[in-house]
């Protein structure tokens, strides 16, 4: 029915696994997220500072790389620690849930660590002081006030988990699991010419699932609604944290061997790689640098890192920008088309990268032919990769911004308002600082995927348009895993550096440029 | 983000992002998945085998890429490629079949074996990738060990031991099943299944898989083994004796192409000597009889001996049970 | 009940000190007021008294039991301290009822019990007709007394107020400080109150401490300090109305 060479219920199978799979992966996101955004902003839990910035890390592996990284650990022939998992090492439905979860992980816990850290502390505290011990306060106080983040957080584990390929390809594929995004990806690739329908069907299965996720997210941060906002404290207060006493160390030292586990692990499995003069030969001896110095020669490197800067930077700012202004819309003034358009880009995020690519295709080709009569032709690749990017991974900020709005009480606004402030003075002086940990949370989780962009750019490239997917993906087809390591590895050193140099600084300061 | 920082980087971001190439000049777009470094090395000469006014447009990628790209484009009303070289040849009978092509019957390309061109000209064979096995040298330290055939692939003994690259991913991959499936039937492959094949990713991640000894086994193109033997790697390729497998890899002209002529002057440019010493150096093999073999690799004299049969028919026949073996290789390895 | 005793208590935060060494008595019963500009500590030490931080020195008792010292560290929600908060901390998704039930639910009393002490407690702030209003729905003063109501339903030894009054208006205040000093009255409870608006300080309390940048400056009753106010510091900001 779908396609050919794809029976039904090969498909129904891989419909099933892939909502199996989000769906384990958006409830291990939101426990893991709410248990760490807590300890890291309101326990005494050791180097909470740097925690916090660091666990959000293993986002800012390309997924391709991610999957690669833990095969080297882990797969069951020579993974480097492979005892460590059950019959079959990485590979499966349990290596999938893993991988996934560490990703996918950074939507709630950087929502609700945005989320606490908003929250007007004396709430926690008074109930500290009506004698509930910390885990009633989270029960009765903060996980009531946070339900919003929360939900909308593992709303975006689930939609990037279903729609994501690079790991299930890496970890599912060997073992011969499938999920509708690798369905889909083969119809495209070796479909022919009916492949491209095929592919498309095959999407909006995908999308069907997206949409009723979407809508029942919906409905379950509607039903707290009306019990208005968590009201931001008016002093820069310090909440008072819980001391964890014994239990601190043994929870310290938990969360740094999960944070090793995983970003130091796959960090460490891409460092071997790189380091290896030829795949599989880690040992320390053979330690070679050639990897390193051939990515940051090669003649499209200094290009690719222009315009995945230069993309991702602007790209990201502007979609940043344009959720903030469009959450506002919705939520504070109620426009209907606003809180419709934040709704309807959760579609682009829930598809598949070379679905998007090949509608880009084609409206590239419409463009194109229109131009073509008037006489023009346009070549600019970076165009349609902008427009390929800021599509896929603007909800991520709409929806997180939303959720942010809802969360305040109007009465702050209020005030400005009836002093005369206008809209764009009310935006840059009461919204802005009181939502700057979420815009710069936004911020990283839309510009971060954007840089290191493969299956869309891939197929948008062209002439001056390279890209570091596109390099990666020259380097994982043409050159060896060693190469691609030694980029993946670059790559993930610069976040980690960046994550550690802002970790002093708080968000308003970051925003306002200091 | 600091204000005016972030007006400084949109400004340059909307500056990189509207350079428009409105030169005037007339364009040859080539869609193609050769190797970016002999892109390089062909990228000057064919320039100036072509009339000044005329500018070479290059877009390189995977083979399955450049057909999801053509075929979205086509879909979408015309497509923007001249000229595609890739390894698909049954993609190139899809099109050919929907009538896509212009035919072209170049003289250039009088030497290549008839069994490689098309009949009504639509398209010609212009390098040939061959698949092989492939094996990690430090891992297999008695040669009597190694496979000798596609055959010998199934025997238990190399149980876990083998890796190949999904055809449902990869034309060369998709290739090599059709002519095994004709030649040893489902049977074979089933064998296979039981040594518990991994049939994942493309041809390089076969290369990984061999090298890390995850599967110190392969199934998977010629020039991936060379390379990688070039770079100090320790695999080494088998010409099996039932035959290495000949993938086609043509040439052809779309027919919505809007410089026709300019196309067929690019065609004929790849069947010069020049071009093809270029392809020979990327480690793929020549279609002209005279040309060199690549480095390293068994020269063609000899590797035509025991090659599997190829031809128009065979083509013909393989591209109309396409979707029945892509089913069945499904149901048979991937389940 | 008993007395609060503070011996060579202080506090720094990282490098900062931001209370030095301090010494503080308050007598069972009293209503003493922590006076002093922003940033002179007084929240810090009310902060420590309620547990929410902790002191970096020194030792803290409750009559005979010790909250703080060596070894000891009472977390908060075991003092048994009333406190009101500046933001007022009414929780939003709960009704006026549910949030002064609160304390009481935790502590796991009855329901039929519960109810009646909410219902005192909230006749004594005048709120009794509003219980099942929302924060939403409510004024800030309205707020402030559900606030003031929660901290009180317990019948703590202590009661804990930081800043309460600053985000009213000033007739609201004015009303405010009146109710607060009858509560006092009536129930004989020891106030610690945080402000830096003196009116209140002096209006309210039995016994001011002054404090300037972590240290004590004065300390003494309302009428003590005001005819002797001590020179420098004091003088200065008694003579600001």
């Amino acid at each position: 029915m779908f396609a050919d060479g794809i029976s039904n219920a090969a498909v129904f199978e891989a419909l099933a696994r892939s909502l199996s799979l989000s769906l384990a992966v958006a409830l291990i996101s939101g426990v893991a997220g709410c248990l760490v955004a807590w300890l890291v902003t309101r326990s005494d839990i050791g180097g909470s500072r740097a925690l916090a910035g660091l666990f959000s890390m293993p986002y800012a592996i390309p997924a391709y790389l991610l999957g690669m990284a833990w095969i080297v650990l882990g797969n069951p022939a020579v993974g480097a620690i492979k005892e460590l998992f059950p019959e079959g090492g990485i590979y499966g439905f349990h290596g999938m849930v893993l991988v996934e979860s560490t990703v996918a992980f950074a939507f709630p816990y950087l929502e609700l660590k945005a989320g606490f850290e908003r929250m007007d502390p004396s709430l926690e505290e008074a109930a500290r002081m009506s004698g509930a011990r910390p885990w009633r306060v989270f029960r009765d106080v903060s996980f009531p006030l946070l339900w919003p983040p929360l939900v909308n957080g593992m709303c975006l584990s689930f939609l990037y988990t279903l729609s994501s390929f690079g790991v299930p390809a890496m970890l599912g594929m060997p073992v011969r699991q499938f999920v509708l995004t690798t369905l889909i990806y083969s119809q495209f690739k070796l479909g022919g010419m009916a492949g491209i329908g095929a592919g498309f069907k095959l999407s909006l299965l995908l999308l069907a699932m997206a949409m009723l996720v979407l809508a029942l997210s919906n409905r379950l941060v509607g039903l707290q609604r009306r019990r208005g906002g968590a009201i931001m404290g008016s002093r820069v207060s310090r909440p008072g944290l819980v001391r964890l006493g014994g239990a601190r160390l043994p929870v310290t030292a938990a969360a740094w061997i999960a944070f090793a586990a995983a970003v130091a692990l796959p960090w460490g499995a891409l460092a071997f790689s790189a380091l290896a003069p030829v795949a599989g030969s880690y040992s320390p001896s053979d330690w070679t640098l050639r990897n390193m110095e051939y990515v940051l020669n090669l003649p499209e490197f200094r290009e690719a890192l222009v315009n995945s800067l230069a993309l991702s930077i602007s790209v990201a700012s502007l979609v940043v920008g344009a959720g903030f202004l469009l959450a506002f819309a919705a939520v504070r003034r109620g426009s209907r088309a606003a809180a419709w358009l934040i709704e309807a880009v959760g579609v682009p995020f829930s598809t598949p990268g070379t679905v998007i690519a090949i509608l880009l295709i084609f409206a590239a080709t419409w463009t194109a032919a229109a131009l073509g009569r008037l006489g023009l032709s346009f070549d600019s690749p970076l165009v349609w990769l902008a427009l390929a990017y800021g599509l896929k991974y603007c909800a991520v900020s709409a929806r997180m911004l939303a959720a942010a709005y809802r969360q305040v009480h109007p009465s702050l606004e209020e005030a400005a308002v009836v002093s005369g402030a206008t809209t764009f003075i009310l935006l840059r002086t009461i919204w802005l600082p009181l939502l700057s940990r979420t815009v710069l949370a936004a911020w990283f989780l839309t510009a971060l995927p954007m840089f290191t962009e493969l299956t869309m750019s891939v197929l948008l490239t062209g002439p001056g348009g390279a890209t570091m997917g596109t390099v990666l993906f020259q380097l994982q087809e043409y050159a060896d895993q060693p190469s691609a390591a030694a980029l993946a590895w670059i790559l993930l050193s610069a976040a980690l550096a960046g994550a550690f140099f802002m970790r002093g600084r708080k968000a308003e300061e970051i925003l306002e440029g200091r | 983000m600091r204000k005016p920082t972030t007006l400084l980087l949109l400004v340059i971001a909307a500056g990189i992002l509207s350079l428009p190439s409105c030169s005037g000049k007339k364009k040859i777009w080539i869609y193609t998945s050769i190797y970016k470094e002999v892109i390089e090395t062909m990228r000057e000469p064919l320039q100036k085998a072509m009339p000044p006014d005329v500018e070479v447009m290059w877009f390189q990628s995977g083979s399955e890429n450049i057909a999801s790209k053509v075929n979205a484009e086509l879909a979408a009303g015309a497509a923007r490629a001249d000229l595609i070289l890739t390894s698909d040849p049954f993609w190139y009978h899809e099109l050919k079949d929907q009538g896509r092509l212009l035919p072209y019957k170049s003289d250039a390309a009088k030497d290549i074996p008839a069994i490689y061109v098309d009949p009504d000209g639509a398209y010609a064979g212009v390098r040939l990738p061959v698949m092989v096995i492939g094996y990690n040298s430090r891992y297999f330290t008695n040669d009597s060990e190694l496979p000798k055939s596609w055959k010998d692939l199934a025997d238990p003994r190399f149980k876990r031991l083998i890796s190949m690259p999904n055809p449902l991913e990869s034309g060369s991959s998709f290739t090599a099943v059709a002519l095994l499936q004709k030649q040893y039937g489902w049977d074979y492959f089933e064998k296979l299944r039981a040594n518990d094949v991994i049939a994942a990713g493309g041809n390089s991640s076969v290369v990984t898989r061999m090298e890390t000894r995850e599967r110190p086994v392969g199934i998977l193109l010629l020039e991936n083994v060379l390379k990688a033997w070039d770079k100090g790697s320790p695999v080494r390729p088998i010409y099996p004796s039932d035959g290495t497998i000949p993938v086609l890899s043509p040439i052809a002209i779309l027919r919505d192409s809007r410089n026709p002529e300019l196309a067929r002057k690019a065609y004929d440019w790849f069947f010069t000597d020049e071009a093809q010493r270029a392809i020979v150096r990327g480690s793929m093999y020549s279609l002209v009889e005279t040309a060199p073999s690549p480095d390293h690799a068994l020269p063609y004299a000899e590797l035509k001996k025991t090659m599997m049969p190829w031809s128009a028919e065979i083509l013909e026949r393989m591209f109309a049970e396409r979707g029945a073996i892509k089913s069945k290789f499904s149901e048979t390895v991937l389940r | 009940m008993s007395d609060l005793r503070l011996k060579g208590v202080s506090k720094r935060f990282g490098e900062k000190e931001v209370l030095a060494p301090m010494d503080m008595a308050v007598t069972d019963g009293a209503f003493v007021s922590l006076l002093g500009p922003s940033g002179c500590g007084k929240t810090t030490l009310l902060r420590l008294i309620a547990g929410l931080e902790t002191p970096s020195s020194g030792e803290i008792v409750l009559g005979d039991a010790t909250l703080y010292g060596t070894g000891v560290n009472i977390p908060p929600e075991k003092r048994r301290f009333g406190m009101v908060f500046q933001s007022y901390a009414v929780w939003p998704h709960m009704s006026v009822f549910e949030n002064v039930e609160y304390p009481l639910r935790v502590r796991g009393m009855e329901r039929g019990e519960r109810t009646e002490r909410v219902m005192k407690t909230l006749a004594l702030v005048h709120m009794e007709e509003l219980a099942d209003r929302y924060p939403h729905q409510l004024s800030g003063g309205q707020q402030q007394r559900a606030a003031l109501a929660r901290g009180l339903v317990m019948e703590p030894p202590v009661l804990l107020l930081d800043e309460p009054l600053s985000n009213l208006d000033a007739r609201l205040r004015a009303e405010m400080r009146r109710e607060i000093r009858d509560l006092h009255r009536s129930l004989g409870i020891t106030i610690l109150y945080v402000t830096h608006d003196q009116r209140e300080a002096f209006e309210m309390a039995t016994r001011i401490v002054i404090l300037n940048e972590g240290r004590i400056e004065q300390e003494g009753g309302p009428g003590e300090i005001r005819g002797n106010p001590a020179p420098g510091f004091v003088s200065e900001f008694l003579s600001h109305v």
